[in-house]
């Protein structure tokens, strides 16, 4: 209905603010990690890739990457969408209040605003007053100083908790691209669960399944959320890289080597959109 | 009121493909005129054309002797249902079938009148509060017909508008369009892949391929004799039977050899002469020209087609027998009776050829030999 | 034994799902029940005397219903920002076979994944900076669409995609102008689609953080995800009745979108709507 010319006057707007405010910030956070560009300095040098060294001869840098690694491993890759997976078969093909409850909570936890989240969890894990230790002494245990005695596992937790909804939603309706008749087969040959799962579910969701660890992954590996909960603490203990990246590039006014690790980030959420990428077309 | 339609080879090329192809062709005023073809012959794009939705690559479009090529859709007052039929969701029955009256500035209550006028005439009248989501295929296809005909167009353009009603509505629907045409007397193109259709309705009706027209013709003319071999394979429902044939003369006598059986004629009328001059040649026979004799002696030697029955489909009134001779498989078609009854698969047939009713086809440019 | 086998699943699917309901309601349960209580408190309960003086505390706030304000302009710019620039290209991108049409949909699909706010925020800085938009609304605003249109696109592509393009031709053979196809066929046929893209793209920019945090200064300005943040740090001892009372109005209009989207069209999922 409209000329190429027309068509092109509608995507021009959202291509410019497009480029502007997402594809040339990327390019320059390579330029910027060339340079020792900091508040500090009088003037901005190139540098090569000095930055580049410093960051990889510090042990900070590794202590927030093996964090950053833990972290997605841990939350993403195991808990939501192991949780996910759980929820997902444990309601397929059923109906009900419980259900509809359960999925229900589990997409507040994920909808609702970080940082509301974030304070509600404080709140929770809070060593004295704290739902946790409350519901842990009824049993007979002493309570503990979850943020401060177990911040990774804490975070790990939390994280499973703020993002099970997404896989489950995933898996769900992947799940209802199984046709029924493919469960019914094998509840006449006299399947059992677990065949069910490693014959019929994993092998029709591998590709949903691949798409969704890479989306997760990438999602989780780029999270602030953990700052507002531990500010990445105690000590480092949970410093994960976008925390690292927050503190070296605004609270040292380092930019240069806070560009770097952009940069490095940018680098790894390359590889993990690209792998999402490619399950794209296998869909 | 009435138009008559006409292409001065049109043409349409799309990015690698000619869809259109030097196309001439004229439509006279009030005919039921057919595009008949298999997918991607061209036969949507030529409508498409009409309509003002293409522009024609090169050549002409006239309605009326006007040359319409470059004027926009609004101009050319056509009106067009299309298979899916595109009824606006968003709206009314009532709401859909007043669009191109609204769209065209008529006043509300000259509106209303003639969307009632629209709908009685197709049977639709309680409808008309209802939303297109709430009505059957067969409602929302006389809907659309409806909203063709509300502002009295010169063409109507039908887009396969029958591909997706079940079989009884169709027919039921064919009937009822082909009254309603001759009724309001609207020049009328259809667009169908179904031959059964085409013969139905139309007037007369264009075979297309590859963006030609292989033959323009009555229905009457292009069912009994279809100019090419094409044709002959695309109409018909069996196809007619298509036998590669050897001429051999024997002195004044031409005999036809098949795969493996040869085939004498008594009257070959005035086809004898061309027939003389080719080596090859392709019979046409219709299913119906045709009868089956069970060969009851085994060792009496029959002469013509000799084969034996592959499959028996039963088609009502008619039954359907499938002959399996040499590597090709002839089809014939019986009225139903007691001698039919008899024959089962399995059974050695000789057939026998309604001589009068063969066509002759070239072997090599495939067309037919009057 | 089939029946003892259909007894135990029962047991254990009632077992497991009572679990997993508790693992995400027992979080949540302080949010819902402190604001309402004379004496908050970390501690999760009941109202003993039930009352609404902290919302109240919330509404006497200058500072809270300013970032209110705020939040709700930077968030409705974007949306409404995102929304008709994304049903633009998305109609464009649909409708029209444009050279390369495949390559830039890969391209803002991947750039959308790869750039995050973690990735570009020194550059987004001081972009700002230099454009001398920074600790401004529009430039909140426009550092938001930019981030949030590609998602945008795609989603409206889909949608739009899925309407039939006969509908405007149909309008055309009809007569209709272009105006009158664009108000009466298209506006009413991808409205749904836009209202899904608005609601998803208000939903995040509402709940974000991090952009705001970076790219604003002046308190005047912030929005409540950073003003609720800086309720501890002001007063040294964080303000529970407040800080409960202000996260529960701020989650209103989140619940009360998903609400909306699930009765309305049922809550469809896109993969990789969340940035």
């Amino acid at each position: 209905m409209i000329s190429k010319k027309t068509a092109f006057f509608f995507l021009l707007p959202a291509l410019v603010l497009i480029f502007i405010f997402l594809i040339f910030p990327a390019f320059w956070t390579l330029y910027y990690s060339l340079t020792d560009y900091s508040l500090l300095g009088a003037s901005t040098e190139f540098i090569g890739v000095q930055n580049f060294i410093n960051l990889f001869t510090s042990a900070r840098f590794w202590n927030a990457t093996i964090l950053s690694f833990e972290f997605v491993f841990f939350s993403a890759i195991i808990g939501q969408a192991g949780v996910g997976l759980l929820l997902a078969m444990l309601f397929h093909r059923k109906s009900g209040w419980l259900k509809k409850l359960v999925r229900n909570l589990a997409v507040a936890s994920w909808l609702i605003p970080a940082v509301v989240v974030a304070y509600a969890w404080a709140a929770f894990l809070d060593k004295e007053y704290g739902l946790l230790n409350q519901i842990i002494g009824i049993f007979g245990f002493t309570g503990i100083d979850w943020l401060n005695e177990v911040p990774m596992g804490s975070i790990i937790i939390f994280n499973i908790w703020r993002g099970a909804a997404f896989s489950m939603l995933l898996f769900t309706s992947a799940l209802k691209t199984i046709p029924p008749s493919h469960f019914e087969t094998a509840d006449v040959v006299g399947a059992s669960l677990w065949d069910k799962i490693k014959d019929i579910v994993l092998p029709q969701l591998k590709t949903f399944i691949g798409s969704d660890l890479a989306l997760i992954t990438l999602w989780t590996f780029n999270l602030f959320t953990p700052f507002l909960l531990t500010g990445g603490g105690p000590g480092r203990q949970t410093e994960i890289l976008p925390i690292y990246t927050y503190f070296k590039a605004f609270k040292y006014m380092e930019f240069g080597l806070g560009a770097a690790i952009s940069a490095v980030i940018l680098f790894i959420n390359l590889t993990l959109a690209l792998v999402y990428l490619n399950y794209l077309k296998a869909e | 009121m009435e138009t008559s339609v006409k292409f001065e080879d049109l043409t349409k090329e799309f990015e690698d493909v000619v869809a259109v192809d030097h196309l001439n062709l004229k439509i006279e005023k009030g005919e039921f005129f057919a595009l008949l073809g298999p997918s991607g012959c061209g036969k949507t794009t030529t409508l498409r054309l009409i309509a003002g939705l293409e522009q024609p690559t090169e050549g002409k479009i006239f309605l009326n002797n006007e040359d319409v090529s470059s004027y926009p859709p609004k101009e050319r007052d056509v009106a067009m249902v299309f298979q899916d039929y595109a009824l606006y969701p968003h709206m009314t029955i009532s709401e859909n079938i007043g669009y191109p009256l609204k769209v065209r500035g008529v006043a509300k209550e000259d509106r209303q009148e003639r969307i009632k006028e629209a709908a009685e005439n197709l049977q639709i009248g309680e409808l008309l509060d209802r939303r297109p989501s709430q009505l059957s295929g067969g409602q929302q296809q006389r809907v659309s017909v409806a909203r063709a005909l509300v502002h009295e167009p010169s063409v109507f353009l039908f887009d396969e508008p029958l591909s997706n009603l079940d079989a009884r509505l169709r027919i039921e629907a064919r009937t009822f369009l082909r009254h309603l045409q001759k009724e309001l007397g609207i020049t009328t193109i259809y667009v169908t892949h179904d031959q059964s259709e085409a013969l139905a309705l139309a007037d007369r009706i264009a075979i297309m391929e590859a963006g030609q027209a292989r033959q323009v013709d009555a229905a009457q003319k292009v069912y009994h004799e279809p100019a090419d071999t094409f044709v002959a394979n695309f109409v018909g429902s069996p196809p007619m039977n298509l036998l590669q044939c050897r001429v051999n003369m024997e002195g004044e006598t031409p005999i036809l050899e098949t795969e493996n059986n040869t085939i004498s004629f008594t009257n070959l009328e005035n086809r004898l002469q061309r027939l003389k001059e080719r080596d090859e040649l392709i019979l046409g026979i219709r299913p119906e020209d045709m009868d089956l004799t069970l060969n009851v002696d085994q060792d009496e030697q029959l002469t013509g087609l000799v084969g034996e029955i592959y499959a028996v489909e039963t088609l009502g009134a008619q039954v359907l027998f499938s002959v399996k001779i040499g590597n090709s498989m002839i089809r014939v078609r019986e009225m139903s009776s007691e001698k039919v009854s008899q024959l089962a698969v399995g059974d050695d047939v000789s057939v026998e050829i309604n001589e009068d009713r063969v066509l002759y086809y070239d072997a090599e440019d495939k067309a037919l030999i009057n | 034994m089939r029946l003892v086998k259909k007894l135990l699943f029962r047991v254990l699917f009632y077992f497991a799902s009572v679990l997993l309901g508790l693992f995400f309601v027992l979080p949540l349960l302080w949010l819902f029940v402190t604001p309402f209580r004379s004496d908050p408190s970390l501690a999760v309960r009941l109202p003993a005397n039930p009352t609404l003086q902290n919302f109240i505390k919330v509404v006497n706030n200058a500072y809270a219903m300013r970032a209110f304000a705020n939040s709700a302009i930077q968030a409705l710019g974007s949306t409404f920002l995102v929304v008709m620039l994304a049903a633009l290209a998305a109609y464009a991108l649909s409708r029209v076979d444009l050279p390369g049409k495949g390559i830039i949909v890969y391209i803002l699909i991947l750039f959308s994944s790869v750039v995050t706010g973690i990735a570009a925020m020194v550059p987004l800085f001081f972009l700002l900076l230099q454009l001398g938009l920074i600790d401004t609304h529009l430039g909140i605003v426009l550092a938001f669409s930019g981030g949030f249109l590609p998602t945008g696109i795609f989603l409206m592509k889909d949608f739009v995609d899925s309407v039939s393009l006969t509908y405007e031709e149909s309008a055309v053979v009809s007569g209709a102008s272009k105006v009158q196809i664009f108000k009466d066929i298209i506006l009413p046929l991808i409205g749904p689609g836009m209202v899904v893209v608005a609601v998803f793209t208000f939903a995040q920019i509402w709940s974000n953080f991090l952009l705001p945090f970076i790219l604003l200064r002046s308190n005047s300005k912030m929005p409540v995800s950073v003003a609720i943040y800086t309720f501890t740090n002001e007063i040294g001892m964080p303000k529970i009745g407040l800080i409960s009372a202000y996260s529960l109005l701020y989650v209103v209009p989140i619940i009360s979108l998903y609400i909306f989207t699930n009765r309305r069209y049922g809550f469809k999922f896109y993969g990789g709507i969340k940035g």
